[in-house]
Parts: structure tokens; C-alpha cells; sequence
């Protein structure tokens, strides 16, 4: 299994937050996007590949080839932060054997579909549903812009 | 201190966080080496105004806001501390450690204020829907500007006033050692906000120029603004003589979207020059949780939709529906983005069937991750970090030197607005495979090493003279134990 330190729910994936403050608290050397959609991207997967900061490889696949990825044995000094753009996809993982114990939810953009439910986090239903599973299942989720900031259990925000 | 000096001071703050200046209010007004300055002048003392200013700047040199979260407030930290400073009689060191906790408080402002200015979005939308697009500023800076004022000004005008008044009964009652306790505190702070500064340019190949900077300054005594035009030169002969990087090359360059021909068809240089500077200065007017910078997009196609459809109403009103949605970005190197989205808007009225409302708003929300972490790095991680640590290195280097903050001031809104123009044509004018093509050049690489080389350098004079003035300071305080 590979070592991840970071997990974090954000539908901006890379940007400033990411790159300004969370890769210096978690020096990754690999950022791994799991997006079924971008995968098959190309532009996409340029674009976010020129954005990483120097020393840090972008991987962006779908989520059967994440699975697969993410229980290869780790490499030397291999650090991992996995992004995604909604929790459906982290509750996938779960399902799939891949532990995970905690996870960061940095932004979730208003949609036509979705309802604003802390600052700039909005969901739709189902999305809401799966917050709640998973934290049902003892995993702990944070809300957290960046490193600095304190930490919001969602636990006190969900209910 | 008059209620008139008090009204001008707590409009600093306001105009810090406010739209007014040109869309850099953040870059000029709300760092205390200017708002300090600003406040001096206003209490008829601008050199003292310049070194508290920069003495409380030091700490916040690594200041980054990234994608709407805050971590403190520099601003509010600059201007109460500045004026307790001056009107209160506080030694600088006592300043720089109060102006932590009124940075904190400013952060509940900042909480507040994003959430509120939501309300204004469903404005936005009801004038949108009808088409009305020379009435949107009303609900993109008008009421929020307004609701910035009253949730900024009153409370900095209280600060200041009452705050100058009782401060001095204040510190009686505290007494010396707590007050010799804040002193060191204060003293100790800037070495955080240097360290933090660190973090983003000190690393692999610019590391060595962070001694170069300190050697210079402590064996060779040379001064800040010789220094400056040192470093810019060393950096300049290193990255010549420096090995290129291989290029990230990648097999096919096809484009998703055929940019060439009809630019300025329909929209002339001045519509798209209009729509610039809309975005420049009101990006953040009304920046709220919901939609982010959506307002200011949204008043960016002001002059757009104007011009595109004069006699269609729906029209409008559709355009603008779909462009006020949920945006994030950063303003300056991400203008690129609002460049094209203009040019796509160009298209779709020109008739183009391939270009949808739904395609332009994935094309915008694809680019706007990518381009804030790189815009992040480059405005508030590099160029900024190097200019305020020069402009508050002259400050302190002539014990409140005002040359500090003015060559400040004139060198970052020059950098930024310059940055911004020239990002936002090229959105316009060359399109997305253009703004790709610079990404994976590496040329963006180039500037972030160049810049850090050149952050490494400074920063390390920095901490040159900080030592020579901490070894004063020990002096004069010979007795602060």
C-alpha cells in the first residue's frame, strides 16, 4: 500500500491553497487526482501537470486504476496527497480495501444542484448522504482551507 | 488624537479591504509598511508612522491569502498598532506584539463579511435575470462596498479613537513586565515572519544566494537599495549562464477549440480594455462563500454583453446568469482566464455552434485551479515577499526611511496591474492554447527560480541588518531583563 499523507475533498483539485500552503506542511512527491472524467483529458491533465510545483508529479487516473496504484508497494520517499473533486469517490476507495482514516474537505463550489452548507462548501443530497456514511464509519473529516487555519470536526457542522 | 485624525485613519483600513485602489488596495493599502506610513502622515509623523509600520510588516512578510482563507490581518495589525504607537506613546517592540491579537480579530471581519455578502449574489441574480446590465453594480460593489465600510471602518475608528484615549491607562495597569514581556514577543516576531517568507523561495539551487545577501550586508556594509540593484543583477547572470531545463515536450499539440480569426470582430479594443479593467478593480468587490469571485466575473461582462447584444434583453440576461457562477481564482495571472471567456463570448455571438454556455464554464472552471496555485505563487509568494522586504528593509535601514513604502507602493501596483493587462490580453488575443504553451514552456519556472534567487538574496540582507539592529537593540535595552 502506498503512503498517503494527505486526502482532501476540494473541486478546485490544484490551486493556491494546495500549492501555497499544503504541500510545505506535507511535502509530497506525488499528487495523485482521481477523476474519472479528467482521466480521459488530455488538455486537462497538461494543464494541471504545468501547474504543479517543481519536484512534485502529477498523476491523474480514474478510480480503477487508483485502486490498483494505490496498493502497489510504495517506492522510496514516496509521499502521496490524493485529490478529488467529491466524497463519492473517497467512500469508492474505502469500499475497495484502501484505508482511510481522515479527510480534509477544502471547497466544494455552488452548483444549480447543490445547497451552500458551510462557507464555501455547498452539497446536493447525495453528497451530503455520503459525508454522513463515512463519518458513520468512524472516519474522521475535517473542514480545513489551510494548514494554519483550526481544523472544524464536520461531525458539529452535519448535524 | 482628533475624531477627524481617527475618521482618516479607520478609512485606511476600509480602503485596505475595499475595490477603490485600482484593484490593489491589498497589495498597497492593507500591508502596515503603507498603511503605517499612511497613518504617520495622517498624525503628522510619518517617519515614526514608517517604522512602526515596517517593524509590524516584518512579521506578516510571508502573508499569503489563498482562495478566500485568511490568516490574520495585516492590515487591521498596521493601522491600530501604528496609531496606538504614535497617539499612545507605545515603544515599537509593545506595538508589533498588540497588533497579533487585532490581526486575529480582523480575521472574525473577514468570516463575516464573506458570508454576508451571499445575500448580495441573489441580488446580482435578479437584476442578471432581467437583462439590467448597467444596473449590477448596484448588488457587485455598491451594497457590498457599503457593508464593507460599515463592518471595517467602525470598528477600526473605534479601535483608534478609544483605543489612543485609554491605551496609556491600559499599560499602567499591566504594568513594566508584561509590557517587557510584549517587547520581547515583539522583538521576536519578525524572525517568524522571515522564516515563513523562507519557506517559499529557499530551496534547491537559490539557497546559497540567502548567505550572499548576509555576507554583503554584514562584511561589505553595503546599503538596502544597493543591495536591491545587486541582487536583480546577480540573478540576471545566473539564470544566462544557468543550464536550460529539458522541456516538458508533449507529442501532439491539438486544440480543443479553434481560437484563430474573430478576435475583436464583434468587440473593439476599447470594449475588452473596459472589461479588464472592471475586473481588475472589482475581482474581489463582493467576494462571498458561494460564488467566490462570480461577482466580479459577472461585472467584468458588463461591458461585454453590452456591446454583444445592445438590443437583446434574454440575451443578456442569459450571458450574465451563466458567467456570475461560482469562480475562483487568482485576480492577476488568472485575468488569462477572463480574457478568454470574453473571446468565447466574442464566438458564441459570432454564432459559433460549438461553443455552448456549459462549454465556457468548464473551460473557465478547469483553468482556474491551476492558474491560482501558479498565480499564488508568483504575486503573493515571490513578488510580493521581495518588494515589501526591500521597501521594509530602506524603511528601517534609515530609521523610518518613507522611501521604503514609496518605492513599495510604485513598484507592486506597477508589477501587479502590468501583470494582470498582460495576462488578460493574452486570454483574449491568443487564447487557451497560448496560456497552455506558457505553462509547459517552463518559462513560468524561470520566473518563480529568477524571483527566488533573487527573495533568497534580500531576505538575507535582511536578516543582516535585523541581527545589527537586534545587537542595538539589546544595547539601548540594557536593562530589559
Amino acid at each position: 500500500m502506498k503512503n498517503i499523507s494527505l486526502v482532501r475533498i476540494d473541486d478546485r483539485l490544484i490551486h493556491g491553497q494546495v500549492i501555497t500552503a499544503w504541500v510545505k506542511v506535507f511535502p509530497v512527491t506525488k499528487i495523485l487526482i482521481i477523476d474519472n472524467e479528467l482521466a480521459g483529458n488530455r488538455l486537462m491533465s497538461r494543464i494541471y501537470r504545468a501547474a504543479a510545483p517543481i519536484g512534485i508529479e502529477v498523476l491523474i487516473k480514474n478510480e480503477e486504476d487508483s485502486i490498483n496504484f494505490i496498493k502497489e508497494p510504495p517506492l522510496k520517499n514516496e509521499e502521496i496527497m490524493i485529490l478529488v473533486k467529491t466524497p463519492q469517490v473517497i467512500e469508492r476507495l474505502t469500499q475497495n480495501e484502501i484505508p482511510i482514516s481522515k479527510i480534509v474537505l477544502g471547497g466544494m463550489g455552488a452548483r444549480d444542484d447543490r445547497k451552500r452548507f458551510n462557507r464555501n462548501i455547498s452539497v446536493n443530497q447525495e453528497e451530503e448522504d455520503c459525508l454522513k456514511r463515512m463519518l458513520n464509519n468512524n472516519i474522521s473529516i475535517v473542514y480545513q482551507l489551510v494548514p494554519l487555519e483550526t481544523p472544524m470536526d464536520l461531525n458539529n457542522i452535519i448535524k | 488624537m482628533s475624531i477627524i485624525q481617527a475618521a482618516l485613519i479607520a478609512s485606511i483600513y476600509y480602503l485596505g479591504n475595499a475595490t477603490w485602489l485600482l484593484g490593489v488596495g491589498y497589495y498597497t493599502a492593507y500591508r502596515p509598511l503603507v498603511a503605517g506610513f499612511l497613518v504617520g502622515l495622517i498624525l503628522g509623523d510619518p517617519v515614526t508612522g514608517t517604522l512602526v509600520g515596517a517593524s509590524i510588516n516584518l512579521m506578516y512578510l510571508g502573508f499569503i491569502s489563498a482562495g478566500g482563507a485568511l490568516p490574520g490581518d495585516p492590515c487591521l495589525a498596521g493601522v491600530v498598532g501604528t496609531s496606538l504607537a504614535i497617539s499612545g506613546g507605545l515603544a515599537t517592540e509593545a506595538a508589533v506584539a498588540t497588533a497579533v491579537p487585532l490581526g486575529l480579530l480582523g480575521g472574525i471581519i473577514w468570516v463575516g463579511k464573506m458570508t454576508i455578502n451571499t445575500t448580495f449574489v441573489r441580488l446580482s441574480e435578479k437584476i442578471a435575470a432581467k437583462g439590467d446590465a448597467n444596473k449590477i453594480w448596484i448588488s457587485v460593489y455598491g451594497l457590498p462596498q457599503l457593508l464593507l465600510f460599515a463592518m471595517s471602518w467602525v470598528p477600526a475608528f473605534i479601535m483608534v479613537y478609544y483605543g489612543g484615549q485609554y491605551i496609556q491607562g491600559i499599560l499602567n495597569f499591566i504594568g513594566a513586565n508584561v509590557l517587557g514581556i510584549l517587547g520581547t514577543i515583539g522583538g521576536m516576531m519578525p524572525a517568524l515572519g522571515i522564516a515563513l517568507t523562507l519557506q517559499s523561495v529557499y530551496k534547491g539551487e537559490s539557497k546559497i544566494f540567502f548567505y550572499l545577501g548576509f555576507l554583503l550586508i554584514q562584511f561589505f556594509g553595503l546599503n538596502m537599495i544597493s543591495m536591491g540593484f545587486l541582487s536583480l543583477a546577480v540573478t540576471i547572470i545566473y539564470m544566462q549562464l544557468r543550464k536550460e531545463d529539458e522541456v516538458y515536450e508533449d507529442e501532439s499539440h491539438e486544440s480543443e477549440i479553434d481560437d484563430e480569426q474573430s478576435r475583436y470582430a464583434l468587440l473593439d479594443k476599447a470594449t475588452v480594455k473596459k472589461s479588464w479593467f472592471n475586473w481588475m478593480m472589482f475581482s474581489h468587490s463582493c467576494y462571498n462563500y458561494e460564488r467566490m469571485q462570480g461577482q466580479g466575473v459577472l461585472q467584468a461582462m458588463v461591458p461585454i454583453v453590452n456591446k454583444l447584444y445592445p438590443n437583446d434583453r434574454e440575451k443578456r440576461a442569459e450571458t450574465l446568469l451563466n458567467e456570475m457562477k461560482f469562480f475562483n481564482t487568482e485576480p492577476n495571472v488568472g485575468a488569462c482566464i477572463i480574457g478568454l471567456a470574453v473571446s468565447l463570448e466574442e464566438k458564441k455571438a459570432q454564432g459559433a455552434e460549438e461553443i455552448t454556455n456549459d462549454t465556457i464554464t468548464s473551460i473557465k472552471s478547469s483553468l482556474m485551479g491551476p492558474l491560482a496555485g501558479i498565480g499564488d505563487t508568483i504575486t503573493q509568494g515571490v513578488i510580493t515577499p521581495i518588494l515589501i522586504s526591500m521597501g521594509v528593509s530602506i524603511a528601517l535601514d534609515g530609521g523610518g526611511n518613507i522611501a521604503g513604502p514609496i518605492v513599495y507602493i510604485i513598484s507592486i501596483a506597477t508589477a501587479i496591474i502590468g501583470i494582470s493587462y498582460i495576462s488578460f490580453k493574452l486570454g483574449y488575443e491568443k487564447g487557451s492554447d497560448a496560456i497552455l504553451e506558457i505553462l509547459e514552456s517552463g518559462k513560468i519556472n524561470k520566473v518563480i527560480l529568477g524571483a527566488s534567487i533573487m527573495g533568497c538574496m534580500v531576505l538575507g540582507a535582511l536578516v543582516g541588518n535585523y541581527v545589527k539592529d537586534f545587537n542595538i537593540y539589546i544595547n539601548s535595552y540594557g536593562n530589559w531583563r
